[in-house]
């Protein structure tokens, strides 16, 4: 405990200690922020690894590298990691874990043992996860429909008890996030005066709470059905195949604002510091995080147009799938009015967040294709599908997430990463993005299925397309990640508010202390009052 | 007190406040959470039952309808004497308290035990999932059978988890470690105890009552 | 972008699809107009200018996107009544599918596997059933799919112009998912009554040269979709050079593979499961006359 000789200078790094258990015990929120963090980008790198062998192989039709057995394997084995283990953590355990509690001026969240616990749960899943890929691995793809997950022989059931626990963790984090923002706002930081990022986590969590048990007990009830037979989901003994596909998707559709709910809460916060700019509609954009939760509950069936549901049901999930447009709707104009005689900063963060804008929007405009009945009768199943929600989940979760990570990094690491080739990472990832995902709303559109190892030659120029895309996208996903680590070793030290930002974030040290901040807080304004207080940008420099 | 002090003070207190009634803040929410597992069952249990009518009512006549009566009592007095538990800790008596935890984990464990009889019952007549009188049963009954196991084991697992936390709370309580000031751990197991009791008050109709 | 429209509604899907496509691509470049403007405008400006708000502005951008949607749900379900509406009397075609082939059943009792015949410009239900697991009857060309659930009967129905179209398999139904494919040959009316004659396969069959023929059934009944002829192993062992060798079976056995193997391996797989492999292979008992089985094992027997 020597830090304390720093006066309270010291960052939670330094206090406390680096030994392992300093880390693997911490009940800081920051730190178990960076032991997400980490985690989370190490699947991310895997499961984007396998991404590449998926393209690599459709380069042709046919074998290119591997048999239809393998790829099936791959690409379930891409979905599950991607969605379990990366994009819902994504946002909320990490970025969210790290700020939430100092954006509300706390010194930690009101469970810090449970946040800890929720850690260790995600590794447990992530662990079972991945250990399926000694034993055969599975090969139903990440939606497990039944009976074909019932049927088929191989690890399912150790995945989906994986799929379980990672719905465990998230669980906690969301109960963890509620009740903090309840009971620990810092005085004066009334429900007005919250960083729409915190609106967004709320939102999310209550997302989190009500549905990831549904899910949680539905993919037990199919190991159940595979370890004892009991019947459910099962048509030879009775069963019902289609109402697993309701349970599941009654989860996993508001999984989708899960996702995309916080990165919408990062957008918010990353265009108004570096637009330095009020956000324009701060209640509507709140409440819309809030309708978007809502809504979000009655919209499954859109993805069981065709599964032999009844019209009628058809009819009116179509119809209420259209409503969740609407406050998205709002978050878009919002955000783009926002720039409106700004003062613009186009650092890496603020280009992530162009970059969301646009693909987002495309993600959520091809959503009405598909929530439009006929037209999805044709789509679904095809790589539109695919390629909407790459745009949705990429394009708009993991493209928000790095805004927030270059826009944080300075924050939680204390350094500056280089301006120039973040500027260069972020354009090469917008790039092959839309070389990757435009050739394939093109080719679902003319009617290729998805989790399809062997194609119709007349696809196979546009699949070429597409993988070229996806090597020009890796490559700008690793010059990001160059300039991350780059910047832990030779980074110079970054300032408390590099940006002039107004939230509560900068207004401490960089990285913060271990309880956060070095005297008492108290919120005089809102969190986007740039027209009336202006901090300083301590870092000027702005690469052309 | 400067304006400073007397803030850190308040955000001390509010954090304290975390502490207390953030805790059962928590724990509400996440009885919702166990409240959305079930439902999900409860749904499932619905639309068979719904299809299924007549399988769903013969095959409920096999269950034991006085072991099922029982068990109900059993746990409907546990929850009582784990509400006295809690009135019990709230005024810190601490020797009544162990009483009544102590009451309420021995009234657990025979429902489990009563539950393990008729279990025992069924597996004995081949009447479980794969069993030889379960191959013979018709689509609907088998259903039946398979959510009975399914619900009242997954029931089961969570009065299980319940009597842990309630000897946690046991333990604790002869450490000790409550007082008139301080006793939010039992009642917050305490609103576990009757959530699992509250879902017994569901199922025990719908699986023996109704059919 | 779109495939050819061959079904009689397929127009009518389309229209829809072209509508949400101008209303998207409308909003798109409104959007991206904007940002360049803001982002080529206020780039690097230092001044704080008057705040801006507008409720006017936040009415307006949530009233007309939500009367757009509605307009586009109604669009898409108008049509969708229509692809789900079968007409009276429509010719009845029976699909059942299974990992991997489709079995057709037409009215007139013909069965048949990957390939079936319809008249053209009738209005045709399929009726779709599963033996497995859930597979999708998706025929691009008629903007129509539907899935083959088990335990249960679902339909849709088409009417299309004369032609050769392919079916695809939409739903994940496993290994060999991607190569569940069929032919529909939509043929005139006259031409149609005039093969639906019991035309006289059998005695045509004698005098064909069996090796063709099989090749022939080899293709059209679905072996193909897990048998190769090249020596790779797909879902099933290749058939190259499998005639009078030694197959080690599952269960430790080793046989040799004459005729009688060969033909119970057609009509009962599950009897010798080939080491090394799933018992996925579906038995074609009922679904190939003599004739057939005797053609293809000539073809097997010519594959050395
Ligand atoms: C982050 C994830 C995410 C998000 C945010 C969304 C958002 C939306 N999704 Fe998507 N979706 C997925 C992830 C996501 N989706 C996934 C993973 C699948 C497939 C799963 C699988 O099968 O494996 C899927 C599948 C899917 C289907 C099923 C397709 C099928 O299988 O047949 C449907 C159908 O309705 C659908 C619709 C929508 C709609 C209407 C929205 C809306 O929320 C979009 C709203 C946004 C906008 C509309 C754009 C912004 C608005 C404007 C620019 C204003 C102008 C707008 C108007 C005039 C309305 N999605
Ligand atoms: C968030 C979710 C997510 C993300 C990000 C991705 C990313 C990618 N996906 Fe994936 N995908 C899914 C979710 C996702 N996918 C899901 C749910 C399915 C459905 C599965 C199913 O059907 O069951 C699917 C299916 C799917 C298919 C269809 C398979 C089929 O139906 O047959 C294809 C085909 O092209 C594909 C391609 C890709 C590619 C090329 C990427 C690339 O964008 C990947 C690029 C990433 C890398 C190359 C890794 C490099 C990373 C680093 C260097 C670290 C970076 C770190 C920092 C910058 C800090 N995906
Ligand atoms: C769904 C995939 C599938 C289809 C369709 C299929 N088979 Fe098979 N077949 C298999 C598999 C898997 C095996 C190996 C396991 C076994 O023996 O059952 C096999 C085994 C065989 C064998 C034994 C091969 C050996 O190496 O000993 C023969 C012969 C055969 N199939 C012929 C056919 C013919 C002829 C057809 C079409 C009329 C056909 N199969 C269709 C999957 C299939
Ligand atoms: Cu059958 Cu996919
Ligand atoms: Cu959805």
């Amino acid at each position: 405990m020597a830090m304390h000789e720093h006066h309270g200078l010291a960052s939670f790094y330094e206090e406390g200690g680096n030994s392992l258990r300093s880390w693997l015990l911490t009940l800081d929120h920051k730190r178990i922020g960076i032991l997400y963090l980490v985690s989370i980008l190490a699947m991310f790198f895997l499961a984007g690894i396998l991404a590449l062998l998926i393209r690599t192989e459709l380069l042709t039709p046919g074998k290119t590298i591997m048999d239809a057995e393998a790829y099936n394997r791959i690409f379930t084995l891409h979905g599950a990691l991607m969605i379990f283990t990366v994009i819902i953590p994504a946002i909320p355990a990490t970025l969210g874990n790290f700020l939430l509690p100092i954006m509300l001026g706390a010194k930690d969240v009101a469970f810090p043992r449970l946040n800890l616990a929720s850690w260790y749960f995600y590794m447990a899943g992530t662990v079972l996860m991945m250990l399926t890929l000694l034993g055969g691995a599975v090969d139903t793809g990440w939606t497990f429909y039944a009976p074909y997950s019932i049927l088929t022989r191989n690890a399912v059931v150790v995945v989906l008890l994986g799929a379980f626990l990672l719905g465990m963790s998230s669980i906690f984090t969301g109960l963890n996030f509620i009740v903090t923002v309840h009971r620990l706002r810092a005085p004066g930081l009334t429900w007005g005066r919250l960083p729409l990022f915190i609106w967004a986590l709320y939102a999310t969590s209550i997302i989190q709470v009500l549905a990831t048990p549904v899910v949680g007990i539905t993919l037990l009830l199919v190991g159940l059905e595979r370890i004892l037979g009991i019947g459910i989901f099962n048509p030879a003994m009775g069963g019902d195949p289609v109402l697993f596909q309701h349970f599941f998707w009654f989860y996993s559709h508001p999984a989708v604002y899960i996702m995309i709910l916080p990165a919408m809460g990062v957008m918010s916060e990353v265009i108004t510091v570096h637009a330095r700019r009020p956000i324009f509609g701060y209640w509507a954009i709140a409440a819309s995080s809030l309708a978007i939760a809502a809504i979000s509950f009655l919209v499954w069936g859109h993805h069981m147009f065709v599964s032999g549901m009844s019209e009628l049901a058809g009819a009116i999930f179509s119809f209420l799938t259209f409503f969740v447009a609407i406050p998205t709707a709002i978050k878009v104009f919002s955000w783009t009015m926002t720039l409106y005689r700004g003062q613009i900063r186009l650092r890496t963060p603020m280009l992530y967040a162009l970059n969301f804008i646009l693909l987002f929007t495309i993600g959520g405009l091809t959503g009405l294709f598909l929530g439009a009945l006929s037209t999805d009768v044709h789509l679904h199943d095809t790589y539109f599908v695919v390629a909407h929600f790459h745009y949705t989940m990429m394009g708009g979760v993991l493209t928000g997430f790095l805004a927030g990570l270059f826009h944080w990094w300075p924050k939680m690491t204390g350094r500056l990463y280089s301006e120039r080739w973040g500027q260069i990472g972020a354009v090469l990832y917008f790039l092959g993005f839309n070389l990757t995902y435009i050739p394939q709303f093109i080719m679902g559109s003319q009617g290729m299925p998805r989790r399809y190892w062997d194609y119709l030659p007349e696809f196979q120029g546009l699949h070429v397309l597409s993988t070229i895309g996806s090597y020009v996208l890796a490559v700008g996903l690793f010059v990001s990640l160059g300039v991350i680590l780059h910047s832990l070793w030779k980074g110079r030290k970054s300032p408390a508010n590099p940006w002039g930002g107004l939230t509560l974030e900068w207004q401490t040290s960089s990285p913060p202390p271990l309880h956060n901040f070095h005297g008492p807080v108290k919120v005089e304004h809102g969190p986007y009052a740039y027209d009336r207080v202006q901090a300083k940008e301590e870092v000027e420099e702005v690469t052309a | 007190m400067s304006v400073a002090e007397s803030i850190r003070a308040m955000v001390a207190e509010k954090e304290e406040l975390a502490g207390y009634s953030g805790a059962k803040f928590g724990m509400w929410l996440f009885l919702i959470t166990e409240l959305m597992l079930f439902a999900v069952l409860f749904t499932a249990y619905g639309v068979f039952r719904a299809l299924h009518l007549e399988a769903f009512h013969e095959a409920h006549r096999e269950l034991n309808l006085t072991l099922g009566t029982v068990n109900t009592l059993v746990l409907i007095t546990s929850s009582f004497t784990m509400a006295l538990a809690v009135g019990a800790a709230q005024r810190g008596r601490r020797s009544l308290t162990t009483l009544f935890l102590s009451a309420t984990t021995l009234l657990g464990i025979a429902f489990l035990f009563i539950k393990a009889v008729e279990y025992g019952a069924k597996i004995h007549h081949g009447l479980y999932p794969g069993g030889p009188a379960f191959q013979a049963l018709e689509a609907g009954e088998k259903l039946f059978f398979g959510l009975y196991f399914t619900m009242t084991g997954l029931h089961a697992l969570h009065v299980y988890a319940g009597i842990l936390v309630v000897l946690w709370l046991l333990v604790r309580n002869l450490l000790g470690h409550f007082s008139s000031e301080y006793f939010a751990p039992v009642e917050i197991g305490g609103l576990y105890w009757h959530l699992v009791d509250l879902i017994w008050i569901y199922l025990f109709p719908l699986l023996y009552l109704v059919g | 972008m779109l495939p050819e429209a061959a079904s009689s509604y397929a127009p009518a899907v389309d229209r829809v699809f072209w509508v949400i496509f101008g209303l998207s691509a409308f909003f798109f470049l409104l959007i991206v107009a904007f940002l360049v403007y803001f982002v080529l405008r206020y780039r690097n400006n230092r001044e704080v200018l008057p705040a801006f708000e507008s409720v006017h502005l936040e009415i307006a951008w949530t009233v007309i996107p939500f009367v757009l949607v509605i307009g586009i749900f109604y669009l898409g379900w108008k049509a969708f009544v229509i692809q789900r509406a079968v007409p009276e009397q429509a010719f009845e075609l029976q699909v059942n599918a299974r990992q991997w082939l489709w079995e057709f059943r037409t009215p007139d009792g013909q069965v048949s596997v990957n390939r079936v015949v319809i008249p053209a410009d009738t209005p045709v239900k399929v009726i779709l059933s599963s033996s497995d697991v859930i597979h999708s009857f998706y025929v691009p060309a008629f903007r129509m799919k539907m899935d083959a659930v088990p335990g249960r009967y679902t339909y849709a129905w088409f009417e299309a112009k004369p032609g050769t179209y392919t079916v695809l398999c939409a739903e994940y139904c496993g290994a060999a998912h991607s190569r569940m494919l069929a032919t529909l040959e939509v043929v005139p009316k006259e031409e149609y009554e005039k093969r639906k004659q019991p035309s006289a396969v059998p005695a045509a069959a004698t005098s064909r040269d069996p090796v063709a023929w099989g090749r022939e059934l080899y293709e059209t009944k679905g072996c193909n979709a897990c048998h190769s002829l090249d020596g790779t192993p797909g879902v099933g062992p290749s058939l190259k050079g499998l005639f009078g060798h030694e197959v080690r079976l599952q269960d430790g056995r080793v046989v040799k593979a004459d005729e009688n193997y060969i033909r119970r391996s057609i009509l009962d797989p599950t009897a010798d499961v080939v080491e090394g492999f799933n018992p996925v292979m579906p038995p074609f008992a009922g679904l190939l006359s003599e004739e057939e089985i005797n053609a293809l094992i000539a073809f097997i027997k010519s594959l050395q």
